[in-house]
């Protein structure tokens, strides 16, 4: 197996972990780590930055040359049979309770403005804190909504905020995001 | 902007989107892993719980 990983991608911090139980388990594995990309740099839209571009056109060359490396390496004439209780059954809610109460993470963002924030000075309100990306259009499919519920809560302990995963501050992108997030928080 | 990938690690986001609600006291309550529908009643329901939280 080769795990192609962009160097700048949110699973890049697991990948010692993912490498050992691979190499543990006996399965020869091997990972390549893109520079200078992050997560979905194929994704990039209409504003592919100079880096994103140079990755994508080494893309097909790197392709095969993985693959003759895995050639080297003897194949399973077939696959495992799975495990029969592996696949978890059950109600799907919209929202997965989490009964542990964990402690959040402390959030130190800054904005394109600049401006800075901390959850620390959010102690004592109810947060919604949402991680999207401008090329996913799950995300972005959603946005109308948050919109909706920013509007119910209006002058109440709910702070929606809004994080955006990418790569480099783009300004026209971000005044096309303020319009669509009206008055959630963005960073 | 998350430009290091270190809070998505922080908070365990592997896909997007992925939310979470924090009550009052900075524990997180709920998740969401998927895209969903915000202003449903099972979401507001939950938030007005967690307001009237101290």
């Amino acid at each position: 197996m080769v795990i192609y990983q962009p160097a700048m991608g949110s699973q890049r911090w697991r990948v010692n972990r993912v490498m050992s139980s691979l190499w543990q388990a006996g399965s020869p594995a091997y990972v390549y780590l893109v520079p200078d990309v992050k997560d979905w740099f194929i994704m990039g839209e209409d504003d592919y930055t100079e880096e994103d571009k140079q990755a994508v056109n080494r893309l097909p060359a790197q392709i095969s040359l993985l693959a003759k490396l895995l050639e080297h390496h003897p194949k399973p004439v077939s696959a495992m049979p799975l495990p029969k209780d592996s696949v978890p059954a059950g109600t799907i809610h919209t929202l997965v309770r989490d009964n542990e109460g964990k402690q959040a993470p402390e959030l130190n963002l800054t904005d394109c403005q600049g401006r800075r924030l901390n959850t620390r000075s959010l102690h004592g309100k109810v947060i919604l804190l949402n991680f999207w990306a401008s090329w996913c259009p799950p995300c972005v499919e959603e946005i109308p909504s948050l919109n909706r519920l920013k509007a119910h809560y209006e002058d109440r302990d709910l702070h929606i905020v809004s994080v955006d995963y990418r790569t480099v501050k783009r300004n026209r992108r971000y005044r096309h995001s303020s319009r669509i997030f009206q008055s959630i928080s963005l960073y | 902007m998350d430009r290091d990938g270190l809070t998505s690690l922080a908070w365990q986001v592997f896909s997007f989107p992925s939310s979470f609600i924090i009550d009052r006291q900075g524990r997180i309550r709920y998740s969401a892993n998927r895209a969903i529908n915000w202003d449903n009643q099972e979401v507001v329901q939950a938030i007005d719980a967690l307001l009237a939280e101290q």
